[in-house]
């Protein structure tokens, strides 16, 4: 709706002043400024929205300036501007400004792909990482100036749910024009000057002629030299028209590529408004596992589907199916030292396993804004997956004693995710509010046997003496939870933002446990009589009123806040009911200064609660492992930490330099923590709430500097965790330190090919009744070279050198190299490909826990000599 | 192609090294025609002249503005010929 | 008394019917590119050479003028060439009703064209105001397109602008906004304006627009094909 504004702009007598500009500045943001150029006659007509207060001001040079406050739904339909004359006579103005250009737009940073990339790419991967600052890490992740990207669209939408890795790996190059980067991003438009996101999106713009488009590629590999079946088929298939998006990804392979990890499904995730981000999901706990690589075999077949349909332009659909099914096979060895104070009980530990899974989603989201001052979404998930392992265990003990374990773990998981979050800004466009509910249901079933010919546990479990031993777990997880929000988002001025927010989160839990040996004269031994099984109803509700209160002062911003909780746990088990009530004030403290608009320095503070989950409280006995028993403590409150954390960032596009630094730091003030009975190699934990602080500390940074023509980047990381534990009724202080340190040069000119030099250092240290360190170090080099016109050849090695404090020392290497050859503009692309050419077989790694430290060796695939055939459409 | 436009680059470097010291200005040739002359003779400075205007334009400067930078080029080169 | 001072004062008013002289300093906004690196090793100090150069606008209600300052008209050489290009300047620009003229714009090619383009100027002005010198100004965005023979370049423009001098115009041909352009920032370069003055005394000439002499851009574009055929030959 519009208002129009006329009148004349005259001087004092009443003599027209042409061409005297009227300028009408909205008094909110995000709306447009409107002007007028007055005619010869001084006449002047603007067209102003309805609902929005203006600022009208007339000002000419020599006149006093005027301004007319014009408040929201004005009625005034004619204004004459009667400027005084003021005295100054002027005849020329000096202008002393220093003009400085802007590099960086605060939000917003636009990639021109062309100006950076060789043409040469195939993917939208190997162009970003030509980019400034960008890093396309293995597993699809990228990261621009250090910061991670969380929403990754197209043309300013979605894209395959938000994950990085399906549109990196597979927009083709050739589409792309330019990749922009938006901080700060949120869906919601007019959120973005209340919100606090820390979402960075990457959008990316294709090209004008692409904007209606199917684009996608198959490939075929199949080995060569050897046979051993592995294969690789792929494609991916994008239509791409401004009111429809669909895409299909394809792929079956048993090289152990991932085209779709554990780590999609995160982010595939959907389901939970960003809002409310604090709800755990236990579908982590039940999951397969995320490696691919690490195997003998893997055979991974995937599908997903993806589509957006504007259904016209208040209402858009969007959704996303997905079927994955897995089959992978490992081997790991495993040198393990369980630390019992003062004894030491050594195990070699031989680990085979296949694995089994399938997984279906379905997701479809639907954003509704009925005006542009309203928003709804709606999205709603299901998921289903199926997970098989069949394991073998063989774990022999220096004293001689072994054990020899044939494990399945089964397990039928279902979920249904759905929120509906509702944005309206207020006519006076000061005020925004924020409505989010949020609702899930997950129904988890792992179901795991154990099959031996040897006792295990003994003492622990009532385990009844047999020639074999059939041990089965069957537990059953039902989560159900409803959180709600409500946030108002007050802007009092540019420089104070007042936000309330009123919110409930409400989650229950079902779960039960229960164990049984299968004997093998028929019976049934139910290891209820022994103090085992589960049977436990958990409610927790945490009611929450915030205040939160965001100002300005200069280029520094601030906001504390503070939230009474109210919480409420309740607990129903076989023995005994359990009741918790607890009001806390929580405050935080974000601070952020701005020295410019590539240097700034941002500090944060929180006092959180945390309360136990419902495995913490069970109060009977569960097995957890072939070597360990858990009880819970029905009595647990919560734990209260204290977190800080520190960054600073600088960049310098002209200097070439990269400057971020990260320092945060963690301190429990309740601390929950597992009390460890270890005897031999068997294990019983339960956990304990105590005073004991608990400290953890953490320091990075990374800077990259652009030297002639190479760029060269340190990184750093610090690490340690101060921790007391009680082993055995002994309780020590504990220290887990870590550092690391790396080095990489890369070349950084189109003129050479890219090639990149790494070395990288890690120590790590652990501190108790007994002392243990072992040092890392990590050789790595990379070489991507066009020759001969339409040839590339790649090529990555990698060599890791482990030691520990006994000077056990050991290495290996991973290599891979790749030739293609492609002639310019053919849609087919040939390519050999050697994975692993080292035919190096195994993996090596060093951990540390609480009381084992370990050393695992993990056989990985062989070398695969691929000829793979590429056709791009 | 793309070595054979980063060794025009150097060219042009050197090429102007080399007239560091040539003080004269020379007058700019409003005869169409005797510059078409001298062209074909030049094949270097030929190449930098499109080279020159292919710069340009991949930056996205317009065609006028691309053959400037074109035209300057060359005569430059001429010059140090 | 009174009168008096308001005859001395509308006298004034129509000063800024008059012609104004606008002084724009520039800087170059350095980059890396392959162009860039080119016009650099043919001319080492180009950054110090572009902040040397004052580029003049001579404007009144009807048109404009933009043009590079006298000393650096007649210098053909090669270093002034490559700044005038680098700060965005390829011959005087007149704007005259909804059209731009480009003026010496391709003497290589033949003298005295004129490039005729229609103002499409489609500025954003946004809220975000500052102060240059006490005078209140706005932002406005501008994308601007070029079209050449590799596609289309959309490029950000911002310029600041004062409505309290009321005139449309700025440098490089932008104009058609409520004020003066003080400020004006695009990929290549960023000018600022020096010196305002009013009534401006010396005498100023137009250039006449001879209707026969202009070119479209089309034209043009086929022109200089042919003349770079002709070169390959």
């Amino acid at each position: 709706m519009s208002q129009t504004l006329k009148g004349t702009v005259t001087d004092s007598l009443g003599n027209p002043l042409p061409n005297a500009n009227v300028i009408a500045k909205p008094l909110v943001e995000n709306a447009e400024l409107k002007f007028s150029i007055a005619d010869y006659l001084g006449r002047y007509k603007l067209e102003l929205e309805k609902d929005t207060p203006y600022e009208v001001k007339v000002s000419y040079l020599g006149f006093v300036e005027q301004t007319l406050n014009l408040p929201a739904n004005f009625t005034l339909k004619e204004h004459f501007f009667k400027l005084k004359e003021n005295n100054t006579q002027l005849n020329e103005i000096v202008i002393e400004y220093e003009y400085k250009p802007v590099v960086i737009k605060k939000d917003t940073l636009i990639y021109d792909v062309k100006a950076f990339t060789t043409g040469n790419e195939r993917k939208l991967k190997e162009q970003l990482e030509k980019l400034p600052g960008v890093e396309v890490d293995k597993n699809g992740g990228v990261t621009v100036q250090g910061k991670k990207v969380t929403k990754f669209l197209v043309e300013d939408r979605s894209f395959f749910g938000g994950g990085t890795k399906l549109g990196v790996e597979n927009i083709p190059a050739d589409a792309v024009d330019k990749v922009e980067v938006i901080d700060n991003f949120n869906e919601v438009g007019f959120l973005k000057q209340v919100s606090d996101s820390e979402d960075l999106a990457m959008n990316i713009k294709l090209k004008e002629d692409k904007k209606k488009f199917i684009f996608g590629d198959v490939e075929v590999g199949a080995e060569v030299a050897n046979d051993n079946e592995f294969y690789l088929a792929h494609t991916g298939l994008f239509y791409y028209a401004p009111k429809t998006n669909i895409s299909v990804i394809a792929d079956m392979n048993t090289i152990g590529k991932s085209t779709f990890s554990f780590q999609d499904l995160l982010r595939f995730q959907g389901g939970v408004s960003s809002f409310l981000g604090g709800r755990k999901s236990l579908s982590n706990l039940f999951s397969f596992s995320t490696d691919n690589t690490d195997v003998v075999e893997n055979k991974s077949q995937f599908t997903a589907l993806n589509f957006r349909q504007e259904i016209n332009p208040k209402l858009d659909i969007e959704g996303f199916g997905i079927f994955s099914k897995q089959f992978t096979a490992s081997l790991s060895t495993t040198e393990n030292e369980y630390l019992q104070n003062a004894a030491f009980t050594f195990e070699n530990k031989t680990n085979t396993t296949e694995n089994k899974t399938l997984l279906g989603i379905g997701n479809i989201k639907l954003n509704y804004s009925p005006s542009k001052q309203s928003k709804w979404f709606y999205n709603a998930q299901f998921q289903a997956n199926n997970n098989d392992v069949l394991g073998n265990l063989i774990s022999i003990r220096d004293d001689g004693s072994q054990n020899n374990f044939q494990n399945r773990n089964k397990a039928d998981n279902s979920e249904i995710k759905q929120y509906i979050e509702w944005h309206k800004q207020y006519q006076n466009k000061n005020h925004t509010t924020t409505l989010v509910v949020n609702h899930q249901y997950e129904n988890q079933k792992p179901n795991n046997h154990w099959f031996t010919d040897t006792e295990f546990l003994a003492g622990l479990i009532p385990l009844q003496t047999d020639t074999e031993y059939k041990i089965q777990q069957l537990k059953n997880v039902k989560n159900n939870s409803i959180d709600a929000l409500f946030k108002h988002y007050w802007i009092l001025n540019n420089f104070n933002h007042l936000y309330t927010n009123v919110g409930n989160n409400f989650g229950t839990t079902n779960l039960t446990i229960s164990e049984k040996q299968f004997v093998t004269d028929g019976t049934i031994n139910d290891f209820a009589n022994g103090n085992f099984g589960n049977d436990l109803n958990y409610l927790l509700n945490d009611f929450y009123v915030g205040l939160e209160y965001k100002f300005k002062i200069g280029k520094w911003i601030n906001k504390p806040a503070i939230y009474p909780h109210f919480y409420h746990l309740k607990t129903k088990q076989i023995a005994d009911n359990y009741t918790l009530n607890r009001t806390y004030l929580e405050p935080q403290f974000t601070s952020e200064y701005e020295f410019n608009s590539s240097e700034n320095v941002k500090f944060n503070y929180t006092l959180s609660n945390d309360f136990p989950d419902a495995t913490k409280l069970l109060e009977r006995y569960t097995l957890q492992n072939y070597n360990s028993v858990y009880k819970g403590n029905t009595l647990l409150k919560n734990e209260r930490f204290h977190s800080a954390s520190l960054r600073y960032t600088k960049t310098s596009m002209y200097r070439g330099l990269m400057l971020f630094a990260n320092a945060s730091f963690n301190k429990k003030v309740k601390t929950i923590r597992n009390v460890v009975e270890i005897e031999g190699i068997n294990q019983f934990n339960t956990p304990i709430l105590t005073d004991n602080p608990e400290t953890n500390w953490r320091i990075n940074a990374n800077v990259t500097k652009k030297i002639y023509r190479f760029r060269l980047q340190f990184t750093t990381n610090l690490s340690g965790f101060n921790y007391i534990q009680t082993l055995n009724n002994i309780t020590t202080e504990n220290n887990r330190n870590n550092q690391s340190f790396g080095v990489k040069l890369r070349t950084a000119t189109k003129k050479w090919p890219p090639i990149s030099f790494g070395y990288n250092k890690d120590f790590s240290q652990f501190k108790g009744i007994t002392q243990s360190s072992f040092t890392n170090d990590r050789i790595s080099f990379d070489l991507d070279v066009d020759f001969l016109k339409n040839f590339n050849f790649k090529t990555d090695y990698e060599v890791t050198f482990n030691q520990n404090s006994q000077n056990q020392k050991n290495n290996y290497r991973i290599a891979n190299a790749y030739l293609s050859y492609q002639r310019k503009n053919n849609p087919f692309r040939f390519e050999i490909s050697a994975q692993n050419y080292l035919n190096n077989g195994i993996k090596i790694n060093n951990t540390f826990s609480d009381f084992l430290i370990s050393n695992t060796t993990t056989y990985i695939l062989p070398r695969i000599v691929l000829l793979t055939v590429s056709y791009k459409l | 192609m793309k070595k054979v436009v980063f060794s025009a680059v150097a060219l042009v470097a050197f090429s102007f090294a080399g007239m560091a010291n040539n003080e004269v200005k020379e007058k700019k040739s409003e005869d169409r025609e005797t510059k078409k002359v001298v062209l074909k003779e030049n094949n270097v400075c030929c190449t930098l002249h499109s080279m020159a205007f292919d710069l340009a334009i991949f930056e996205g400067a317009d065609s006028a503005t691309a053959g400037a930078y074109a035209d300057l080029v060359y005569n430059n080169c001429l010059k140090s010929q | 008394m009174k009168l008096i001072i308001v005859f001395l004062l509308s006298g004034f008013c129509f000063s800024q019917t008059g012609t104004t002289f606008i002084e724009y300093g520039v800087k170059a906004i350095p980059k890396e590119s392959n162009l860039e690196k080119m016009s650099l090793e043919v001319c080492p100090n180009l950054y110090d050479i572009v902040e040397g150069i004052t580029f003049n606008l001579y404007a009144n209600d009807t048109i404009s003028l933009f043009e590079i300052e006298d000393k650096f008209k007649e210098d053909n050489s090669t270093e002034t060439g490559i700044a005038k290009l680098r700060s965005g300047y390829n011959g005087e620009i007149i704007t005259k009703n909804d059209s731009i003229y480009n003026l010496n714009f391709a003497n290589y090619l033949e003298r005295n064209l004129i490039l005729k383009k229609e103002i499409k100027h489609d500025w954003n002005i946004t809220n975000e105001s500052k102060i240059i010198n006490d005078l209140l100004c706005y932002k406005a965005i501008l994308k601007k397109e070029t079209v050449n023979s590799k596609g289309t370049f959309v490029n950000t423009i911002i310029a600041w602008f004062s409505p309290e001098i009321n005139l449309p115009y700025g440098p490089l041909g932008f104009s058609k906004l409520p004020g003066l352009i003080l400020e004006a920032q695009t990929k290549d370069c960023i000018y600022g304006v020096k010196k305002i003055e009013f009534n401006y005394k010396s005498e100023i000439k137009f250039p006449k627009i001879d209707t026969n002499k202009f070119l479209e851009e089309e034209e043009f574009e086929k022109k200089i094909n042919d003349y770079r055929e002709e070169l390959k030959k």
